[in-house]
Order: C-alpha cells, then sequence, then structure tokens
C-alpha cells in the first residue's frame, strides 16, 4: 500500500459518514486506484477494505470489462468526454468469489488537493433483477394459461350463445307440431306437407344440437379445478400482471379486507375476470385527469367479494341490456367477450358478477360474489397484517 | 296446474311457454331468481322449470326454496352448463331432474 497518505482529520470523518451509509461508495484517484471502500461495499462484493485499498478498481469488474474501462479511463483523462461521470448507468460487478451481479453505479467527480477524484454510488440490483425475471416467467405462465383457458371459454361461450337460440328454436317447433297436429284434428284435415317440412326443420335443428354438443364435449374434457384459495393473494397476483408497465398511466388503489374465509375457486379462471375487469376499467377511465382504478376485496357473512371500479364515464343506459351478451362489443375496441366469459366464469363457481353502471360524473363499478368455502382451513386466512380495510396499498403513480 | 318458468334468456322463457300452452298449461313467467321468490304462488300440483344460470341468485336458490315448501311441486332444472359445472352445482340436491339444452321431446313427454 505505498504511495497511500495517511488520511486526514477531515477524511477521517468523512470515512466515519461512508461506513454507515447503505449505498456502496467507492473513491478512486485519477489513476483508478482505490482510496476508499466502504462497509456497504464490503458486503456487496465480499471484499475487506484492506484488501482492495490501493489496488485499480478493475478487480471489482467482470475481466471482460477490464480493457474497457482502462479505455474510458483514458478517453476521460483526454477529452473530458463523459459517458458515466454525472449520469449513473447499469453494470456488472465482479465479487471475491468472481460471480457476477448487476448493479447500478453513479459516478462523481470532485477537484481534491491531492488530484481529481472520482467517487462511485453502487446499489445492488440483483433483487430487483430476480422479481423482474420471476414477474416476466409468472406472465408467461398466465398468458399460457390464460389462452388455453380462454380458448376453452370461448368454446364454451361460443357454444352456450348459439345453444340458447337454438333450445328456443326447437321448443318452438315442438309447439308447432302441436299445433299442427290440433288443427288437423279439430278440421279433420290432414296437413302432410306441414307435418314433412315441420320434421325437415326439426331434423336441422338436431343437427345444429349435436354440433353444439360436440363443441362442449371438446370443452369438457377439462375438468373443472377448484382449489380453497384466498382470495387477496389471487386478486394480488392478477393486478401485478394487469399493471405490469402501466405504473405511470394509472392510479391503482387496492383496499383489502384481512382474514377473508377462503374460496373454492380455479385461481386461474377468477384471476381472468380480475385481469379482463382491470382492463375494461383502465380502458373506460383512460382519458380522464387522473384515472385511477380502485380494487376492493371484502367478505359480507359467507359471500367473499371483489370490486373493480373506475373513475371513468360510466357505462350508458341503453348500452346495459346487452352488456353481457357476447360479441356486441363496440366497434373498434376488444372482441367483446371478456365480461360474457366473466360472468359465465363466475356463475360457473356459484357466484355471480353485478354491475353498477354509474354515470353523472362517476365510473362503472363491477363486483364479483364468490360463496365462501364452507371449511376454511386457518391456513388460507390472511396471515398478513398489512392491507387492513382503508390503508391502501399503492402501486407508485409517479 | 300451472308451469311457473324462471328462465333469463327471452328466447328461450318465450318458447319455453308457447311450448307448455300448446298442450293446455297456464304458465307464469319470471327473469330471475328474485322475481320468483317475490311473486311466485305455487300450487303442489304445480310444476316449476328454472334455468340454473340466472343473473342474480343462481337458480338452485329457486329449488332450494321450493324444496322447503311443505308440499313442494315437481322441480325440473334446465341448464346449458357444462356437465361438470351441473353436477358441482346440483351436488347437495339429489332428486331433481336436470335437463340439458337443446331441450328435445322429452320435456314434451314430462308435460303431458
Ligand atoms: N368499466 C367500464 N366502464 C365503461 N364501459 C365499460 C366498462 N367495462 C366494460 N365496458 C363496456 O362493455 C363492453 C364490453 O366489455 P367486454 O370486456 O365484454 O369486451 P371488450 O373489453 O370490448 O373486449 P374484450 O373481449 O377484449 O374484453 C366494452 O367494450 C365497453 O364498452
Ligand atoms: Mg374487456
Amino acid at each position: 500500500m505505498q504511495g497511500i497518505r495517511r488520511p486526514t482529520l477531515s477524511e477521517a470523518r468523512l470515512e466515519s459518514v461512508l461506513e454507515t451509509a447503505p449505498d456502496g461508495i467507492i473513491v478512486m484517484d485519477e489513476g483508478a486506484r482505490i482510496l476508499v471502500f466502504n462497509k456497504a461495499c464490503e458486503s456487496l462484493f465480499g471484499y475487506n477494505a484492506a484488501e482492495v485499498i490501493g489496488e485499480n478498481v478493475r478487480i471489482l469488474m467482470p475481466q471482460a470489462h477490464h480493457d474497457n474501462h482502462d479505455l474510458y479511463v483514458q478517453r476521460y483523462r483526454a477529452t473530458g468526454e463523459r459517458r458515466i461521470i454525472g449520469i449513473g448507468r447499469e453494470v456488472e460487478g465482479r465479487r471475491k468469489d468472481g460471480s457476477i451481479f448487476p448493479l447500478d453505479l453513479s459516478v462523481g467527480e470532485a477537484q481534491t488537493p491531492n488530484g481529481r477524484q472520482f467517487i462511485g454510488v453502487i446499489r445492488d440490483l440483483s433483487a430487483r433483477h430476480e422479481t423482474e425475471r420471476r414477474l416476466a416467467s409468472v406472465q408467461a405462465d398466465l398468458i399460457r394459461v390464460t389462452r388455453v383457458s380462454a380458448l376453452d371459454e370461448m368454446g364454451s361461450v361460443l357454444a352456450h350463445e348459439l345453444n340458447q337460440p337454438l333450445t328456443a328454436i326447437m321448443l318452438y317447433l315442438q309447439a308447432l307440431e302441436r299445433e299442427v297436429h290440433r288443427i288437423q284434428v279439430t278440421h279433420s284435415r290432414l296437413e302432410p306437407r306441414a307435418s314433412e317440412l315441420l320434421g325437415k326443420a326439426t331434423r336441422e335443428a338436431q343437427r345444429a344440437g349435436s354440433i353444439i354438443q360436440r363443441v362442449r364435449q371438446l370443452v369438457e374434457k377439462r375438468a373443472p379445478e377448484r382449489k380453497n384459495a384466498n382470495l387477496n393473494a389471487v386478486v394480488d397476483e392478477a393486478l401485478e400482471l394487469a399493471m405490469l408497465g402501466r405504473q405511470r398511466s394509472v392510479y391503482l388503489r387496492r383496499f383489502g379486507q384481512m382474514q377473508l374465509p377462503g374460496v373454492l375457486i380455479d385461481t386461474v379462471q377468477i384471476q381472468q375476470i380480475v385481469l379482463n375487469l382491470t382492463r375494461n376499467a383502465i380502458e373506460a377511465c383512460q382519458r380522464e385527469a387522473d384515472p385511477t382504478v380502485t380494487v376492493t376485496t371484502w367478505a359480507e357473512g359467507d359471500i367473499v367479494c371483489l370490486s373493480v371500479a373506475d373513475n371513468g364515464p360510466g357505462i350508458p343506459a341503453e348500452r346495459m341490456r346487452t352488456l353481457f351478451n357476447a360479441f356486441r362489443s363496440e366497434a373498434g375496441t376488444g372482441m367483446g367477450i371478456g365480461l360474457t366469459i366473466s360472468r359465465a366464469i363466475a356463475q360457473n363457481h356459484m357466484g355471480e358478477l353485478l354491475v353498477d353502471p354509474g354515470g353523472d360524473g362517476k365510473g362503472a363499478c363491477f363486483t364479483v360474489r364468490l360463496p365462501a368455502a364452507v371449511d376454511t382451513a386457518a391456513e388460507n386466512r390472511d396471515s398478513i397484517a398489512a392491507m387492513p380495510m382503508a390503508a391502501a396499498a399503492e402501486a407508485d403513480k409517479s | 296446474m300451472t308451469v311457473h318458468i324462471v328462465e333469463d334468456d327471452d328466447g328461450v322463457r318465450d318458447a319455453l311457454s308457447e311450448l307448455c300452452r300448446s298442450v293446455g298449461r297456464t304458465v307464469q313467467v319470471y327473469p330471475d331468481s328474485e322475481a320468483f321468490a317475490s311473486g311466485a304462488k305455487v300450487e303442489p300440483d304445480d310444476m316449476v322449470l328454472v334455468d340454473i344460470g340466472l343473473p342474480g341468485e343462481p337458480g338452485t336458490e329457486v329449488v332450494r326454496r321450493v324444496s322447503k315448501l311443505p308440499m313442494p311441486p315437481k322441480v325440473i332444472v334446465i341448464s346449458g352448463l357444462p356437465l361438470a359445472d351441473i353436477h358441482h352445482a346440483m351436488r347437495e340436491f339429489s332428486n331433481v331432474l336436470v335437463m340439458r339444452k337443446p331441450l328435445t321431446s322429452e320435456l314434451l313427454a314430462l308435460l303431458a
């Protein structure tokens, strides 16, 4: 360690500040030699200060960057061109054990009596990277799963939507047949053509019925999956996904009652409802000055509820009648199947999906009501003391 | 005897009542289970046709309500739901007849 002076008093004071700083701080001289290596750096890099002071800062970087760093320093000294100083960027660090980790580095410059010095402030990014990676993989999973189940739902929604008018047609045909029969009897007059045509129409309707039946059998191969789950956790995970990349465009407020009773659900399907409702809410309030979506969970006796409200324009009265019918969406927007699927899922869970259309300055509010699981095991209760009703866990709105 | 029809789909509800009338039955219709709860006067020899998937209270509530009557009338559940969901919905009612949409001539046989 020759060439390094004893610290002066003010430097000693500075050092004591550095030692307590939460971020890693490195001071180096113009020759890239490390002068200060604080406590936080020691735990980040696994070196003791004594091991690195006086060394070239390169030892904290992956081999591949060594030459580059020398170049950067030389170039800056020669041209004053700033690539990192005063800017900060994400770079890679190398621990004593050779492992590489991502870090956020900001570099400042100071003129001192001992020449120019550079101060680097370092923040470990591995935790953040890990969350991002996990989020991306959960998202990929959900997209895959929802695509499969969206196909299923689509099939069953289509089958259901076609099945209703077809049911009506078959019933009308049967009534007509009775009517024709009655005329034949009361007027003792045979109507062979009418009976023949009716027979043909009935056969065709039955053919359509059996096609729907086949679609339904395909879809029904997937047995419904029901798990006792905590609605808060299920909702939070779906919201995390719904808000990915949107933090800046909408304000998400989340109110959750602690200790919700468990619900017996297919979590992916319920998350699909949350995604659909949240997506609709975001779309509806996008153009507001302060777009806000409020998601609340609570229990009413043995019903567990979830509501998604927004501060958009609400739903016009004439839209309400067909709101839950498939493929009736306004032109240009989505497919118009989100609400149909959501209501079908809620009903398949013996629950319901209700809507308060709002209007007059109030946004729409959709509420899902699900029956609580009969036997609620303690482990399925919300054990986290966070999120009391009215204390909002808010996504950042920067 | 009266046939009480609880069905939210306008087309299916009307077609059901036409068919019931064609075999000489009087018909009462309700668009949801709440309307049935507040408006229906059910006699022991009546018949109740109820859809499971209704807006608001599910059709199983109608079944529950009717089965609690001192002399419960005949109940037929009709549903377009997937079979597994029908089983799940009807798990507590063992003796109720369920017919899947589209309905064929079985219904007519039951009405006659
Ligand atoms: N929160 C809301 N505020 C105002 N209108 C809404 C809201 N939610 C839904 N709507 C209206 O209901 C329509 C149907 O919604 P739905 O989710 O079924 O279909 P979509 O969003 O158009 O398409 P997708 O199939 O992609 O979901 C929407 O197009 C919109 O007009
Ligand atoms: Mg939608």
